[in-house]
């Protein structure tokens, strides 16, 4: 489906599908989208579906629509379009995909046939990628050209390291101090609130501490109006800052300030300069430290930092994206879920409060049935939830899983009973203490229990057995559930152990499964699981035997003799 | 036992997936002199009012898979003739044929639910000319009479 992602302004994060009617944006919230965007008009634009994609339509707003930096009225769009309405910037992703080409005939890997030799090899970390060839004289030039290089080699190498924005900016400005003789240095990124330039790294080469770096707001003016970097050799003497004589008070001898200029817009400025305290910069005479050269290549560092910061902001706008929208579902099931709970519960105080009314006892207890099936339901919902929310580490102690497994199936033999369902068991007289955590594995076994009588409730003979098997060699016990109810389809298999996917509809909340999974997984083990269609199911949790004394897995089966 | 005096001169049909939704309806509603049938499904819910012609469906839709406006829309059609129409769901739209009335948001209270099915029982029954003086309104006290 075709959508819209916003990777710039106050909806940062969020997608929006478009779908086969007309879609309007604006300010208002009668638009199809709305956008918290004050430059953005009521009715901004309109996004329509045409044949073979979607056009977009300016609706006569104040601060227009562009698309790739260019306004428009109304043009189709492709992937990829970058779509600018006030301060908020949107990627159009269209419904087609490329067509995909068969290249398996065109590629080949040969093997012993066609032997090639390796004359040299170099890897990308190392120090010597732009190095000299030994015996070779160098011209200044070139070695300047070299040292270049290897600069823009390492911005490359610490832009593509890090998805963390501060990181990065540390890093880029430390190679700028190794590279250029500056005193001072800032780089500032452009705040997506209030579009103002906001100091993300500082260094100065006599120490943080040494002094407070003030930046002109005449050259970050200049720098960011005309999308151009800026080199000022003698800065009071330069015509540029006639309005900047606070330049000269500051004590800056030269600066160079550049943007930092990505796909989409300037995302902020590199700024380095050298100092003279201002009582001094009249009389101190000294040699120009930057030159046109690192102009040239500041730019070029700023342009590859600029990517850099957009596709880390970007990622993180993403990760929040997805995070928003796992949250709103987590909320939207759970909800659902509590509802159907809440439901049941008014459903028997209503009927307990019609059998009290007219005194029949009979109401009073089918109320009071439903009001305890229904706090059964929270208490294991909310149970269900703790172990699922928490990582843990399982209170591993010396258990008979006999006594776990036959807490479970008496728990259970009401409901089963009531479901018409003979569930039935038999403890196994071999198995002896194992290392287990209890009250855990009691949630795993009874959540698939439970699952067990669902799935064959309503059937004819319909039977869940429960047992405990060995492994052949002993190194783990297993508890086997089978039902023969009515069986998983193949493609669901694959996604019954997926949080919040219930085949139960409003019986099941889809974690029991997912929690039952994890604390099996917890104790080393993992849940198997074999079932056919029409026939039933076999959920076999297995875990590995560690006895009390720390053995386990040996095959050797004194070592799971019983204490005395 | 349960006391009731089950006259069966009015019948609901509940189409509910949630087993104790249609026994609270069925114990209040039995106990005022209705008679109630089940269906946990929408489709055997369907047959069941073209074959029984019950006065009142009540029709959850929520739960049910399947189940979305069209579903609605063949209920109407096949019993607009013979039954009142119920549907619980909060998150059904509401078409032409249904009014607001006839829409019941979920989570409900029962007590509400169960006057407004007494109320259709009741518009039935001067309908088709069942004897006058008719009152189910008191949902608190055991029903005296039929519907």
């Amino acid at each position: 489906m075709a959508s819209l992602f916003v990777i710039q302004g106050r909806d940062q994060g969020k997608r929006f599908e478009l779908g086969e009617s007309v879609c309007t944006v604006g300010r208002d919230n009668h638009n199809s989208i709305q956008l918290r965007d004050t430059e953005i008009s009521r009715q901004h634009a309109q996004f329509r579906p045409l044949e073979d994609g979607f056009e977009v339509v300016d609706l006569k707003s104040s601060n227009g629509v562009f698309i790739n930096s260019r306004r428009v009225e109304q043009q189709s769009l492709k992937t990829g379009d970058r779509i600018q309405m006030g301060r908020t910037m949107l990627i159009f992703t269209g419904n087609s995909s490329p067509p995909v080409i068969d290249i398996s005939g065109a590629v080949g890997i040969v093997g012993e046939a066609a032997e090639s030799r390796i004359v040299q090899s170099l890897s990308h970390e190392g120090s010597g990628v732009f190095g000299s060839i030994e015996g070779e004289a160098e011209s200044p030039w070139l070695a300047r050209a070299k040292s270049n290089l290897q600069v823009m080699y390492r911005t490359a190498l610490a832009v593509s390291h890090t998805l963390d924005i501060d990181q990065l900016l540390h890093r880029i400005m430390e190679l700028i101090f190794e590279w250029v003789e500056t005193d001072r240095g800032c780089i500032m990124l452009v705040d997506q609130e209030s579009n103002e330039l906001v100091p993300r790294v500082h260094k100065s080469r006599q120490g943080d501490g040494e002094s407070r770096l003030l930046i002109s707001r005449t050259i970050l003016d200049y720098v960011t109006e005309h999308n151009e970097g800026v080199l000022t050799s003698d800065a009071k003497d330069d015509d540029r800052w006639d309005a900047g004589g606070s330049i000269v008070t500051m004590g800056v001898r030269e600066a160079i300030c550049v943007p930092l200029q990505g796909r989409y817009g300037v995302v902020g400025v590199i700024y380095i300069d050298t100092y003279t305290p201002p009582g001094k910069l009249l009389t101190q005479t000294s040699p120009n430290r930057f030159n046109e050269e690192h102009l040239k290549l500041m730019v070029a560092i700023g342009h590859q930092a600029a990517l850099a910061v957009e596709d880390t902001s970007y990622y993180s706008a993403m990760v929040q994206s997805e995070r928003l929208a796992a949250m709103g579902q987590t909320i939207a099931t759970l909800s659902h879920h509590i509802k159907n709970i809440l439901q049941g519960i008014r459903g028997g105080s209503y009927l307990i409060e019609e059998g009290l009314k007219a005194t029949e006892m009979e109401v009073i207890r089918k109320g009071w049935s439903i009001v305890e099936k229904n706090q059964e339901k929270i208490s294991n919902l909310v149970m269900d939830m703790l172990s699922f929310s928490k990582e843990r580490e399982p209170d591993m102690v010396p258990n008979d899983l006999n006594n776990i497994v036959n807490d479970v199936v008496e728990l259970m033999s009401n409901r089963a009973k009531d479901a018409g369902v003979i569930l039935s068991w038999a403890a196994n007289e071999t198995v002896t203490k194992l290392l287990l955590d209890e009250d855990a594995l009691h949630r795993a076994v009874l959540n698939v229990v439970t699952n067990a009588i669902d799935a064959c409730e309503g059937r004819e003979k319909a039977e869940v057995s429960v047992s405990i098997e060995w492994a052949s060699d002993k190194s783990n016990i297993a508890v086997v559930v089978a039902d023969n109810g009515g069986g998983i389809p193949p493609e669901d298999l694959k996604k019954i152990f997926s949080v919040f996917e219930s085949r139960k509809g409003n019986r099941g909340t889809g974690l029991g499964l997912p929690v039952s999974q994890k604390i099996v997984n917890e104790h080393g083990g993992d849940i198997d699981v074999e079932s056919e269609v029409g026939v039933g199911s076999r959920f076999i949790l297995r875990i590995p035997a560690v006895s009390p004394s720390g053995t386990g897995g040996t095959g050797k089966t004194g070592v799971f003799e019983p204490p005395e | 036992m349960i006391p009731t005096t089950k006259q069966h001169h009015g019948s609901v049909l509940i189409v509910d997936r949630c087993t104790e939704s249609r026994e609270v309806l069925k114990t209040v509603l039995e106990r005022k002199g209705a008679r109630i049938y089940e269906a946990s499904e929408v489709v055997r819910g369907l047959e069941m009012a073209k074959m029984l012609r019950p006065q009142v469906i009540v029709l959850d839709v929520e739960e049910e898979p399947s189940c979305d406006l069209s579903v609605c829309a063949e209920y109407e059609e096949q019993v607009s003739d013979d039954a009142k129409l119920v549907v619980l769901g909060g998150s059904v739209k509401l078409t032409s044929e249904l009014s607001d009335e006839q829409v019941v948001a979920k989570p409900y209270h029962y007590g509400p639910l169960v006057r407004k099915i007494i109320t259709l029982l009741e518009q039935e029954s001067v309908v088709s000319e069942q004897p006058s003086g008719v009152s189910l309104r008191d949902s608190g006290t055991r029903s005296r009479k039929a519907i």
